[in-house]
């Protein structure tokens, strides 16, 4: 039986969400705008223009270089990528060739088995994006909209580390999550924001302890994480049946580029025969180099806190269910909210405990009735202060409050819109007399104390909930029923 | 009628103001003289007649109501085809731009509008800066004013042939491998190339982007200085733009420099003759005279050569038919942009683009560019050094007359990049080279270069007022 | 200093040019008589480093702000052929 090892690199371009676009000021936002709208002399490719970086395009490419501990290079310039298609109006891309701005670094995931693999990457570099091709529009014409033309990408590249689909599309989401928490990308794949290409092929260990490798694929252009994933296995499959049928292996002269068909779920061969494109990559004489010095990266490393996959650690650490602490990781705006509220608690541990129960439990039951309308990455969408819902979990844990209580003002305060300062008025401000609530209740259903003494357990739950009645539920049921026995007993 | 021969922008201004013509009067006297002259030099590509003579009056309305005008205004002044204006067409002396329209002005011409100075029109010139005769003009050949048998010289050979031949007051040029200064030399104009980065080249069609300057063209030395002035500084939109921290205080010149290896047999005798009577002319007026040996100039053709094209063939791809300029009919892509391409290109052009692409392909490109960027880094150490003895240097223009338009033997292509030798130096270092009339030899004429260090600007004008 | 005419072909191909058979010859000839002419560029030393940028600047950057070009529609007209505010062109031979 052969051993087949998959081998899987993946190329990641991820939009970043500056206001104007890389190399003029177009506005950077183009989902919904009409076609050739967002366009300038400088990214449609006019005769006679110069291209200007965007200083937050270079603050953005850094920090996502820190956050996937590249090192920065501290000298970086820019290249033409040279190569002919309508949607590059200037017939080349400006992009970074031998000096990019971020070498190295690698990215940690956690697989299936709650092991963490590194996956370690070459560079990440800052490039301008090419417009929008329409080929469905007409048969006899393409139809060119220039908006995406000059919108900052960073590339991410990968070493050949990840050994299977579902690896690539967890390493895939942790960028995703990680480019969200540094905010230079809404990453939204429905937009566009986030783009794969991948380099596949497959180690082969035969019988008679013989190494090959079948020649190496790109897929490129997969735009969803269900593409990203069905491509993978796709040729997988494809190259190890390829293999047996032809025991064809790697050479240097045999990389294919293939398109990856979604409709019919299969990778096919490019039409036009791919000569090893010559980008004649030259650099820009246009522009200048950037130099950063220990100052701007210091800088910048102060600013990128705690990485999501360090959240999704410390939240399954601290009790918290795996689903519940990945939705929590993947929704900034929760985290920074659970994290605001555990900072506040400090070291009580049995603050901390009743806070993250109701936190895993009753507030994502209410997160969940949320409709789909309002987004969950919108934070108006908490409806509790951090301070009303810490002051709630106080009063519950000085019991000075029932938590049945404590789950309806939860409720009001979610619902209606209350403040936790009005509903404290309900609780009542004396502390409750259980001996004289309880005696007044026996005295008014002496029939019923007769019928416990005659063996009748059932009137002993109706009798806890008259009592809890008299008590408008303020009294803790567990201390109702200890008094009620001790009474009765008597 | 106006006598417009060689009218000076001070002079204009003064008789503005002074009410001795109106603008109108006067913009109407220089298209008389288009009207008479243009058919026969074939200087402009696209005239601006409406739009300007609404200028004119405008300033005219400014004058009658005795509001202070500019020093610029009412001045008219051509413009190199290759350079963006939003008047007149933008076609870069190629059949590829046939009918192009620009929807912006070149930063260096907004600044020249905003002081009030009227375009008149656009000058014809070498398809994108390739060539230093204008035979590579798609719109015709300028003619030499001083002879209809010789060219005026290129790249920007209708913008001095503008000049001189008084369609206009100055003429914005551009200047890669010497496309200002020889064709102000077979002009008998003054022909300014300022250091790279100095003027913005927002808007110029580029052609070897480090290599390209965009400079002034007039009938007198003073002209240059307020035109240079009014064009100068850095442009956001320009990132190679430099800041001008020089001392101004500081421009007197004592020593004069002379390389050694420029003077050999290619060089024109007559001219030659010229040049060291120059010389003598200073000596005797108490400049020391010093020769300087700079050896790595002998590269400085090769090296030019191979950075400029493939500069262009890279700063050429984005005509392909797609955007703008004309499209060949065809109904698969690949056929369009070869076609395009085959209509749109010269001869010249597509032989630069070929060099060029060839110089940066894989598995050349450390052979061709990255020496010929060696060689660049060498001779600018050689300058460098050579500015630590001398104030400025003396040159030639060009090691030959004006070329005659029908040769009775055909130059040799690789002769006519030959006769660059004395205007490519200070292109690859980015120094500032100024062109003045030297003479003439058998009724053409012939100039003089001034090389300044960078940023010396007002060293060299100064010293050509002597 | 022999220029292989294949070589030529296929860098009119990369770029996009057309070249008959009587102009790959003439050119052919003319980049062999340049590359002949450049060959005494490989006397020069490698140790030396390239000149690439010229100007000297470092870090010239622009703030991160919006401005909307105000002649769009020049651009449009510019494009030999447009519908519904798209530049068209002929097909893509594969998608």
């Amino acid at each position: 039986m052969n051993k087949y090892t998959p081998i899987i690199g993946l190329e990641t371009h991820v939009q970043l969400d500056t206001k104007s676009k890389l190399f003029c000021s177009c506005n950077n936002e183009s989902f919904d705008a009409a076609p050739n709208t967002n366009i300038c002399p400088i990214c449609s490719g006019q005769p006679g223009t110069l291209p200007v970086i965007n200083k937050t395009a270079i603050l953005y490419t850094v920090k996502a270089g820190i956050a996937m501990h590249c090192d920065i290079n501290k000298y970086s310039k820019w290249d033409r990528k040279s190569y002919f298609y309508p949607d590059l109006p200037k017939g080349y891309q400006i992009s970074q060739y031998d000096k990019p701005l971020c070498i190295g670094g690698y990215i940690d995931i956690l697989l299936d088995n709650k092991e963490e693999k590194r996956i370690r990457l070459n560079r990440i570099h800052l490039e301008e994006d090419a417009g929008k091709s329409i080929h469905d529009r007409s048969i006899e014409y393409t139809y060119l909209d220039y908006n995406r033309c000059g919108t900052p990408l960073i590339e991410i590249v990968s070493e050949p580390d990840l050994c299977s689909a579902s690896e690539a599309d967890k390493y895939g989401k942790e960028i995703r999550r990680i480019v969200r928490y540094l905010g230079i990308s809404r990453a939204d794949m429905e937009k566009g924001h986030m783009r794969f290409d991948i380099n596949v092929n497959v180690k082969i260990e035969t019988d008679n302890n013989e190494t090959k490798y079948t020649p190496i694929v790109e897929v490129k252009n997969l735009n969803s994480f269900k593409a990203l994933i069905k491509a993978i296995e796709f040729e997988i499959n494809r190259q190890i049946e390829d293999f047996e049928k032809t025991g064809i292996t790697k050479s240097e002269k045999n990389k294919t580029t293939r398109l990856w068909n979604d409709n019919k779920g299969i990778t096919s061969q490019m039409r036009t025969k791919e000569e090893a494109a010559d980008y004649r990559y030259f650099p820009d004489p246009d522009l200048v180099p950037i130099i950063l010095d220990d100052d701007y990266i210091n800088n910048v490393k102060k600013d990128i806190s705690e990485l999501p996959i360090d959240k999704l650690k410390k939240y399954l650490s601290l009790g918290l269910e795996n689903n519940i602490s990945n939705y929590i990781v993947d929704n900034k705006n929760l985290a920074d909210y659970l994290d605001s509220c555990l900072l506040k608690i400090g070291d009580n541990k049995e603050m901390q405990k009743e806070f993250l129960n109701w936190f895993g439990r009753d507030f994502f039951q209410l997160l969940n009735q949320v409709s789909s309308n309002d987004k969950i990455e919108d934070s108006s969408v908490i409806k509790i202060t951090e301070d009303d819902f810490i002051e709630l979990i106080t009063l519950i844990v000085n019991k000075k409050i029932t938590r049945n209580l404590a789950k309806e003002f939860l409720i009001d305060m979610w619902d209606n819109d209350k403040k936790l300062i009005e509903l404290k008025q309900q609780i009542p401000q004396e502390s409750l007399d259980i001996d004289q609530i309880i005696n007044n209740v026996l005295e008014n259903n002496q029939n019923m104390i007769d019928q416990y003494k005659n063996g009748n357990m059932k009137v002993f739950n109706v009798l806890i909930g008259l009592v809890m009645k008299e008590s408008k539920g303020l009294i803790n049921p567990k201390d109702i029923t200890n008094k009620l026995k001790e009474i009765l007993e008597k | 009628m106006i006598n417009i021969e060689k009218l000076k922008i001070t002079n204009i201004h003064n008789s503005l103001i002074n009410k001795e013509y109106t603008c109108t009067e006067l913009i109407q006297s220089y298209f008389d003289k288009i009207q008479k002259t243009n058919k026969t030099y074939n200087v402009f590509s696209s005239l601006c007649e409406q739009e300007a003579l609404e200028k004119a009056k405008n300033v005219d309305e400014k004058i009658d109501r005795n509001e202070k005008i500019d020093l610029l205004e009412g001045a008219p002044f051509s413009v190199k085809d290759s350079i963006c204006t939003i008047d007149g067409y933008t076609q870069a002396g190629s059949n590829i731009l046939k009918g192009f329209k620009s929807s912006f002005n070149a930063t260096v011409i907004e600044k020249l509008l905003n002081k009030g100075a009227i375009l008149i029109g656009k000058t014809n010139c070498d398809s994108f800066g390739h060539g230093s005769s204008t035979k590579n003009c798609d719109y015709g050949i300028v003619k030499n004013p001083y002879s209809l048998d010789y060219v005026a010289g290129g790249s920007s050979g209708g913008a001095a042939a503008s000049v001189a031949l008084d369609m206009c007051t100055f003429a914005i040029g551009e200047d890669t491998g010497g496309s200002i200064r020889q064709p102000a030399s077979f002009c008998n104009v003054y022909g300014l190339k300022p250091s790279y980065g100095r003027n913005s080249r927002y808007g110029a069609i580029s052609y070897g982007s480090s290599l390209d300057t965009i400079g002034p063209i007039a009938n007198n030395v003073e002209d240059i200085k307020i035109i240079e002035y009014a064009i100068k500084g850095v442009d956001e939109k320009d990132v190679t733009t430099i800041y001008d921290d020089k001392n101004k205080t500081d421009i007197n010149v004592k020593t004069i420099g002379i390389i050694k290896e420029f003077i050999n047999d290619g060089l024109d005798k007559n001219i030659k003759d010229l040049f060291y009577n120059r010389l003598e002319e200073y000596e005797n007026k108490g400049f020391i005279i010093k020769e300087i040996s700079m050896p790595s100039v002998k590269y400085a053709i090769a090296s030019y050569y191979l950075i400029a094209c493939s500069e262009t063939s890279s700063n050429l791809s984005r005509f392909d038919g797609v955007k703008y300029g004309i499209r060949s009919n065809d109904t698969k892509l690949e056929d369009m942009y070869r076609n395009t391409r085959e209509i749109g290109f010269s001869f010249e052009t597509k032989k630069r683009i070929i060099l060029g692409t060839y110089s940066l392909s894989a598995g050349y490109a450390d052979k061709y560019y990255k020496k010929a960027c060696i060689a660049r880094n060498l001779i600018k150490t050689e300058i460098d050094n050579i500015f630590n003895n001398v104030d400025v240097i003396l040159a030639p223009t060009c090691p030959t007359l004006p070329f005659e338009i029908n040769p009775t033997v055909a130059l040799d292509p690789m002769t006519e990049y030959l006769a660059d030798i004395y205007t490519v130096m200070p292109s690859l270092t980015g120094i500032c080279s100024l062109n003045i009339p030297l003479g003439f030899i058998n009724n053409l004429p012939t100039g003089m270069q001034i090389i300044g260090n960078r940023l010396e600007e007002d060293k060299i004008i100064e010293f050509a007022k002597i | 200093m022999f220029v292989d005419k294949e070589k030529i072909k296929y860098i009119a191909k990369l770029s996009k040019i057309k070249l008959s058979n009587k102009e790959l010859d003439q050119i052919s000839k003319q980049v062999e008589q340049i590359l002949e002419y450049v060959d005494q560029l490989n006397e020069i030393n490698d140790d030396i480093e390239p000149l690439e940028n010229i100007s000297g600047n470092y870090n010239r950057l622009r703030d991160d702000v919006i401005i909307d070009f105000n002649n769009k529609e020049q651009i449009l007209k510019n494009a030999p052929k447009t519908k519904d505010g798209f530049i068209l062109v002929p097909k893509v031979l594969d998608n």
